[in-house]
């Protein structure tokens, strides 16, 4: 009879065993610019049933010590939604795996080695944005023939702004237009906007956590002048900019949500090539235009995967 | 194992339990192989589907690309927009040309704004050409296609792969894997898109497969079923794929589930058959224990009468056969034990009796002995003396004469005691010894006596101790005399010269007690009453004496109705006899 219950005994244990806690997926934003694909990366991930699996979306609220604050803990994967995320979690150091939602220049960063081959503890989908600056510049140029003199939202400091301000130039270059800069290293920085765009057709926003974060506000003063807003993406075209053309942070989300089931699926990190955006999509916001008073190449609104009427 | 089987005491549960667990393993085995045979074949079926549908998605694809891409090459007007237009509705392409056999008339890129002319690749004649793949610096696969129109224009275009098949595949059923390789066997596309990205080929088997029907191959241990699709216009293959294991992964788990409840169904009534079957064991243990104690010797005690009725009425016929066996041993132990005292008390008995015999015979022959020596002694000097006298070459004094006469006299005297004994003590032997009782005084006696017990005591002092007053014996006078005689006699032999006799005669109840004591060495411890027998000599006939004197004592006192014995009392030898008191009053 001892014996019985000694063979039992394991069994009853088993199965009154508490399940294991659920593996975390912390995704962390910086502020609500980003969020959208924090949400579209999260309800891909749940789409995808994985069991002891729990996304939680750390929102800083554009409070960088509240990002840090995010950055803390050992949860299965860190997700980040943007460059700054990105480095605030990587200089909290830990060995916990990074896959990031949209950096801008990859290999600028430091985090990634090659992009076949991370081979650090970071890898992810890159938003092209820096690279696609100068395409945004012709796609505005293809709208509004008539632009000859763009004011330039940028963040000094940060990463891809080299890169992206390179390929500015060359593509300024090319369309024969002239550039001007306007550098924002906090918000407060954006209230001395006005005062700069006279004598510009346009503003360009550049990669810049700040501006995304303060898009609201960077909009309000752009149309206050009269003048366009280029965004990153159509989910700035929807806050109020008038054209966009990037990789959808949907879609990037969609996409790393993918990269993190086969990261907690054991795949390792170091060795999951950084992608690219699986679409790089046009939205221009008609609304903006009209409200502007701009005209539209009808052509290009033949273009547009979305068009904000 | 062995020892915890036998003490699970549960064998036939076991047995049972095993009689039941290999049926259900054959059952479950035979359930799974069928099952999972029909598992597989429609999951082939689900493959095949899926890879005709893929198939055909994927061509359509083509078809489409080809086809849009070919508006744009025929599409009079601007070529720029017609290109930014094709691109616009093909999100695969990266960069689009067109050209003449001069030169490039438009380009567009999807991340350039003023892209490289691309390498020409279509040719005159040939309305449709695939070119070779290439990687970029993301490590993607990218497709070439060039189209030619008779008219002289050509297009070239940069296709993303992943992107194409990122448009495509939207797998109904997740367990399955799809992937696109080329006529190398590298892996364009994927809907797993890391191994794109990592420039994976495609397992030998899979490239070197029949188009026809699902097919199992292993590949890095994993058994998989695969079904292979061509799709011409690239040149290349379609695969669909699956692991065996994972296909057959929820019907693992519903006979897992099915074959778990069973067992545990077993197990939770193993308890009760355990027990049951321990009811019905246990009492059968209990009787090979007891048999073995019964072989053994005997029952230390009865068997416990538990278990269902059947066991109990063979556990109580066993203790009730037990019990019986057990009175009937102890009653044959008791008998042999018997048997053996009384073989043992008349061997004894018989013992005795021989060393009595063998006493007697030995008794005899001392008597014999003796009394030969005893006669023989006077005789030969009757003999000698008389032979002497009636010499007739001497002429012998008168008082020499009467001296050898005297000597003669006293030697007959001699042996005529030693007769009158010898008759005396054979009659006492037989109890026909003659006493005249007649009521006589003590005082009378021992003043009749003294004068001759004081001669015989020569060289050491007679003391006479008597109780004061008149006692008054019913007693045969000359044999009491001779017995006092006698005991004095023998006090004076053993006693060392210049010691005390002392003849000590007290008056107790029941009767009156003669003590003659000596200073003599007395006799060995254990020889007390071997000293009456006749012609028994403690010294061995160093002093003299015919060893009858005490024999014929206690057959006098014998006849008196008394007692008599030695024993040392105070370091002195006492003989001493009773006679019983009483008797004058009758006279």
């Amino acid at each position: 009879m001892r014996r019985l219950v000694w063979l039992l005994l394991p069994l009853l244990l088993a199965a009154c065993r508490p399940s294991a806690p659920p593996r975390e997926v912390r995704v962390v934003v910086s502020g609500p610019g980003r969020l959208a694909r924090a949400e579209a990366f999260v309800e891909r991930l749940e789409d995808y049933g994985l069991v002891g699996v729990q996304a939680r979306i750390c929102d800083a609220g554009g409070d960088r010590g509240r990002l840090r604050e995010c950055a803390k803990g050992s949860p299965a994967i860190f997700v980040t939604v943007g460059g700054v995320e990105t480095r605030t979690v990587m200089e909290a150091g830990g060995q916990v795996p990074v896959v990031y939602v949209g950096l801008a220049a990859s290999l600028d960063w430091g985090y990634v080695e090659r992009l076949s081959r991370p081979g650090g503890r970071t890898s992810g989908v890159d938003n092209n944005y820096a690279e696609l600056s100068g395409k945004r510049l012709q796609m505005l140029k293809l709208a509004l023939p008539e632009v000859d003199r763009v004011l330039v939202l940028y963040q000094p400091g940060v990463v891809p702004t080299p890169r992206g301000l390179d390929s500015l130039k060359r593509a300024a270059a090319l369309l024969d237009i002239e550039l001007d800069y306007f550098p924002v290293v906090s918000g407060a920085d954006i209230e001395g906007l006005p005062s700069e765009l006279p004598g510009n057709d346009a503003a360009f926003l550049m990669p810049s956590f700040v501006l995304e974060n303060n898009l609201e506000r960077v909009v309000e003063i752009v149309s206050e002048a009269g003048l366009p807003l280029v965004g990153l993406d159509a989910a700035q075209v929807h806050a109020g900019a008038f054209l966009a053309y990037g990789a959808s942070g949907a879609a990037m989300g969609r996409q790393a949500a993918r990269m993190a089931r086969q990261v907690l699926g054991g795949y390792p990190i170091s060795e999951m090539p950084v992608e690219r955006p699986q679409r790089v999509e046009l939205a221009v916001n008609q609304a903006a235009a009209k409200r502007l008073g701009l005209r539209v190449d009808r052509r290009l609104l033949d273009l547009a995967d979305e068009v904000v009427w | 194992m062995r020892r915890w089987l036998e003490r699970l005491e549960g064998r036939f549960t076991l047995a049972a339990a095993a009689a039941g667990i290999v049926p259900l393993l054959l059952v479950s085995a035979v359930s799974w192989y069928g099952l999972s045979h029909s598992y597989l074949s429609l999951a082939g079926s689900r493959i095949e589907s899926e890879a005709s549908r893929l198939q055909g998605s994927l061509d359509g694809r083509l078809e489409t690309l080809v086809g849009v891409l070919g508006q744009t090459l025929d599409a009079p007007g601007d070529e720029v927009w017609a290109l930014r237009y094709a691109a616009a509705r093909l999100p695969e392409v990266v960069e689009l040309q067109v050209r003449d056999d001069a030169e490039v008339l438009a380009t567009w890129s999807r991340f350039e704004v003023a892209p490289q002319p691309l390498e020409p690749l279509a040719r005159p004649g040939e309305r449709e050409v695939w070119g070779p793949v290439w990687r970029d610096d993301w490590g993607e696969p990218q497709l070439t296609l060039g189209l030619a129109r008779a008219s002289g224009r050509f297009l070239e275009a940069q296709l993303r792969a992943p992107v194409l098949w990122d448009a495509l595949v939207e797998l109904h059923d997740p367990t399955l894997h799809a992937f696109l390789i080329d006529s190398e066997g590298r892996i364009l596309a994927s809907s797993d898109r890391l191994e794109v990205l990592r420039g994976a080929r495609a397992p030998d088997a899979v490239g070197q497969a029949r188009t026809r029907g699902i097919f199992g191959y292993q590949h890095l241990g994993v058994q998989k079923l695969a079904v292979v699709r061509n799709v011409n216009r690239l040149n290349g293959r379609l695969v669909v794929e699956a692991p065996v294991g994972t296909l057959l992964a929820p019907l693992h788990r519903s006979l897992l589930v099915l074959f778990a409840s069973l067992l545990l169904a077993m197990m939770v009534s193993f308890w009760p058959g355990w027990r049951l079957a321990r009811s019905v064991t246990r009492p059968l243990d209990e009787l090979a224990r007891g048999a073995g104690e019964l072989e053994r010797g005997s029952l230390e005690a009865p068997l416990a009468e538990t278990g269902p009725p059947e066991a109990r009425s063979a556990v109580q016929a066993f203790n009730r056969m037990a019990a019986e066996l057990e009175r009937n041993r102890a009653e044959l132990k008791g008998y042999a034990q018997h048997l053996e005292e009384r073989v043992s008390e008349r061997t004894e008995a018989l013992r005795l009796a021989l060393e009595r015999a063998l006493e007697a015979d030995r008794a005899k022959t001392r008597f014999l002995a003796s009394v030969s020596h005893e006669l023989r002694t006077p005789l030969a000097n009757i003999k000698g003396f008389a032979s002497t006298l009636l010499a007739t070459d001497v002429a012998w004094k008168p008082e020499e004469a009467s001296e050898f006469l005297r000597i003669i006299e006293r030697e007959a005297d001699r042996m005529h005691r030693l007769v009158n004994d010898l008759l005396d003590l054979a009659r006492g032997e037989r109890g026909e010894f003659a006493v005249h009782k007649r009521p006589y005084p003590l005082r009378r006696l021992l003043r009749r006596l003294y004068p001759r017990l004081t001669r015989m005591t020569a060289g050491r002092a007679l003391k006479v101790i008597q109780p004061d007053g008149e006692i008054c014996l019913c007693l045969d006078p000359e044999r009491i005399g001779n017995v006092l005689v006698n005991l004095v006699e023998n006090a004076t032999k053993y006693a060392p010269i210049g010691t005390t006799i002392e003849l000590n005669i007290t008056q107790a109840e029941d009767g009156v007690h003669f003590v003659v004591y000596d200073e003599g060495p007395g006799v060995s411890p254990g020889l007390e009453d071997k000293v009456f027998e006749p012609f028994y000599r403690a010294d061995e006939g160093e002093t003299p004496g015919t060893g009858l004197g005490l024999a014929i004592a206690r057959a006098i006192v014998s006849a008196h109705g008394g007692k008599i014995g030695l024993n040392r009392r105070g370091g002195r030898t006492a003989v001493w006899f009773t006679l019983p008191k009483g008797g004058c009053d009758d006279a």
